[in-house]
């Protein structure tokens, strides 16, 4: 038996997946094996972004879903369940860079701040320079970021929280989490430039 | 990339801020293998989640990020110190008449009863498990599931096999004494670099005692006077548990960031060969490390320089062993070690001599091993006064023509160099050869 599967992006009818989220609460593998099916492609990558092994990825991936099943029951419908899966993953993989201590935060630097807001002024209007750019090159690219800056990167630049709500999941300050995101954004580009530049 | 494409490019991020432009092509990814449903249930069933099936017994949903098995006890414990440890251990009691798992355990306010939930048996492709749930163990952990698998033997998850403790006379008075006395302990280095061995130490060595370390870093081990390597970079918190046979009354200790574990550098280096023939070969170090705030650069063993980018003179023909050591700014080091090969006519075949005089005996010279070699080589012979006379990438022989429209005499006398570009770098050779 193929031990990997290809799930196709799934298009999941609210009333099928509501169905699905039933039999899961309910303990049926049915409903839990539709739920993996559908969404387990879509938070692989997402994971990915935090964790950079493929492995250590999928180890992420397991232990979301297992997390998610034991917990299906507390899901009451508000709010997408997507959404609510996604937390739970990007939580995961936040804890696994923990406890493997990859996560070891760069102090605040105010520095660091003005170059933020600077840099953030110059990017308007040059996206041009960005043409040609694919997921591999920006996952490569994240790759190469330390797993703290990815993690505040994610957080902040993809996954909209605020530097608020970073800090809060992160055990950092506000400071901590703007100031680490302007590291990775600026080490980003950077990567970036040259990858388009090689191209 | 086709002009159409890069338009179409710069069509779509036109505008966009940088996050937009990584968010749009990270949307464009395709969907990512995952494992089967099939193999995801085994995970379910057998809690193999997670690198987890070296590991006897798992716990899943908690604070606790680590847990191990020993002596029939099972023990997690918080490993970033930041959340609070409200259970120290819990022994796990089957009871197989009334399906039932009871948890007996340790309790910072000093209960002994942690619970009981349902036990299940599940078989799995390991074998048969026992696995229970047991909600609201504590504030911290609101479902706690501890499952048994058959323990399999992994390297990177090993429970080191207990050790008889150090005789010594445990003190009347154990009981009562303070945790951080009866635990207190230490290490013999604190701050190291990835791939030392440390050794831990407890400052009183008990008997009738079970210990146990955990290292932080997913780690334990049993003995009482451990060696442990880290394999990873960070500071680790240590957590030692000792527990008094007799009656089974544990202390346990951590003591934060007590050891820091440096990253090492990664030593490399490139060479090559100047385009320049020469008798004595001119060889182009460059140093290709990460990480490293210097570089030192050992020839021969014996010889020392240091620097980004040097150059060392092979004056004598045969293997030469090059290392190039990289410190890091914390003083860790790694060494890369390569063999440089110069060669002299023995190397390649070529012969001493010959004579173009068109007599159809050695009219022309090549190196024999030349003219079946598959690496890309550059050939090139110099007369005496250092000019380039000839020179050539494929097995194409020397017939003695000189760039001026001569022929070379009896008597003159060519030196030549080859350089060979192997898989990991350049071989050298160089020699003499005279014309008869």
């Amino acid at each position: 038996m193929n031990r990997f599967v290809n799930s196709p992006n799934v298009s999941v009818k609210q009333d099928q997946l509501k169905g699905w989220i039933l039999s899961a609460q309910a303990g049926e593998q049915r409903g839990q094996q539709h739920i993996y099916e559908a969404f387990a492609p879509g938070m692989l990558l997402a994971i990915r972004r935090y964790i950079s092994g493929e492995q250590e990825a999928l180890d992420v991936l397991q232990d979301g879903f297992i997390k998610v099943f034991r917990n299906i029951g507390g899901y009451t419908f508000k709010g997408s369940f997507e959404g609510w899966l996604r937390r739970i993953m990007v939580h995961m993989a936040i804890d696994a860079l923990r406890a493997n201590k990859q996560l070891q935060w760069v102090g605040e630097n105010e520095e660091m701040l003005d170059v933020l807001s600077e840099r953030q002024r110059s990017d308007e209007g040059e996206g041009p320079e960005w043409a040609g750019l694919d997921y591999r090159d920006v996952f490569d690219a994240m790759d190469d970021l330390s797993p703290m800056y990815r993690a505040v990167f994610n957080l902040y630049a993809l996954e909209d929280h605020s530097h608020r709500e970073i800090s809060e999941r992160l055990g950092i300050s506000e400071g901590t989490s703007k100031s680490n995101y302007a590291k990775a954004r600026r080490n980003l580009r950077d990567m970036l430039r040259r990858k388009l530049k090689e191209k | 990339m086709s002009e159409e494409q890069n338009e179409e490019g710069k069509k779509r991020t036109a505008g966009a801020s940088f996050e937009q432009v990584l968010k749009s092509a990270l949307e464009k990814a395709p969907a990512m293998a995952v494992p089967s449903w099939a193999t995801m249930q085994t995970a379910m069933a057998g809690g193999a989640a997670g690198g987890a099936a070296a590991a006897s017994w798992r716990w899943i949903i908690g604070p606790a990020a680590s847990a191990a098995l020993i002596g029939g006890v099972f023990w997690f414990g918080d490993q970033d110190g930041k959340e609070e440890q409200p259970v120290e251990a819990i022994e796990i009691v089957e009871d197989a008449a009334s399906s039932s798992v009871a948890f007996q355990g340790k309790h910072e306010e000093g209960e002994d009863h942690m619970g009981a939930g349902p036990r299940e048996e599940v078989a799995n492709d390991e074998g048969l498990s026992v696995q229970t749930a047991l909600d609201q163990l504590s504030d911290d952990a609101t479902v706690v599931s501890v499952e048994k698998t058959p323990v399999t033997k992994s390297p990177d998850k090993r429970v080191d096999q207990p050790i008889a403790p150090e005789p010594e006379e445990v003190p009347a008075d154990w009981a009562e004494l303070p945790t951080e006395k009866v635990a207190a302990f230490g290490v013999d280095i604190q701050r190291a670099c990835v791939g030392t061995q440390i050794g831990f130490r407890m400052a009183r060595p008990m008997k009738d005692v079970r210990v146990l370390w955990n290292f932080g870093d997913g780690q334990f081990s049993s003995k009482s006077a451990p060696q442990h390597t880290f394999n990873a970079p960070g500071t680790y918190d240590i957590t030692l548990s000792v527990t008094r046979i007799s009656d089974g009354l544990i202390r346990t200790r951590t003591i934060d960031n007590l050891v820091t574990i440096h990253p090492n550098p990664e030593a490399d280096f490139t060479w090559s060969v100047p385009n320049t023939a020469n008798k004595e070969p001119l060889v182009e170090l460059r140093d290709r490390s990460r990480d490293a705030a210097s570089v030192m650069w050992v020839v021969d063993g014996a010889e020392t320089e240091e620097g980004k980018s040097v150059s060392f003179v092979f004056p004598r023909v045969g293997e030469h062993r090059v290392q190039l050591v990289a410190s890091s700014p914390n003083g860790c080091q790694s060494v890369a070690d390569h063999l440089l090969v110069v060669g002299g006519r023995f190397g390649l075949g070529g012969s001493a001599r010959f004579s173009p005089d068109g007599d159809g005996r050695y009219d022309t010279f090549l190196p024999r091993k030349l003219l079946s070699e598959e690496s890309p080589f550059v050939f090139r012979i110099e007369d005496e006064t250092g000019h380039i006379v000839f020179e050539t990438t494929v097995p194409k022989a020397w017939d003695g023509s000189l760039p001026s429209g001569e022929q070379a005499k009896p008597g003159d006398r060519f030196a030549w160099t080859a350089v060979i570009q192997g898989d990991v770098g350049p071989s050298y050779f160089s020699d003499e050869v005279v014309v008869e």
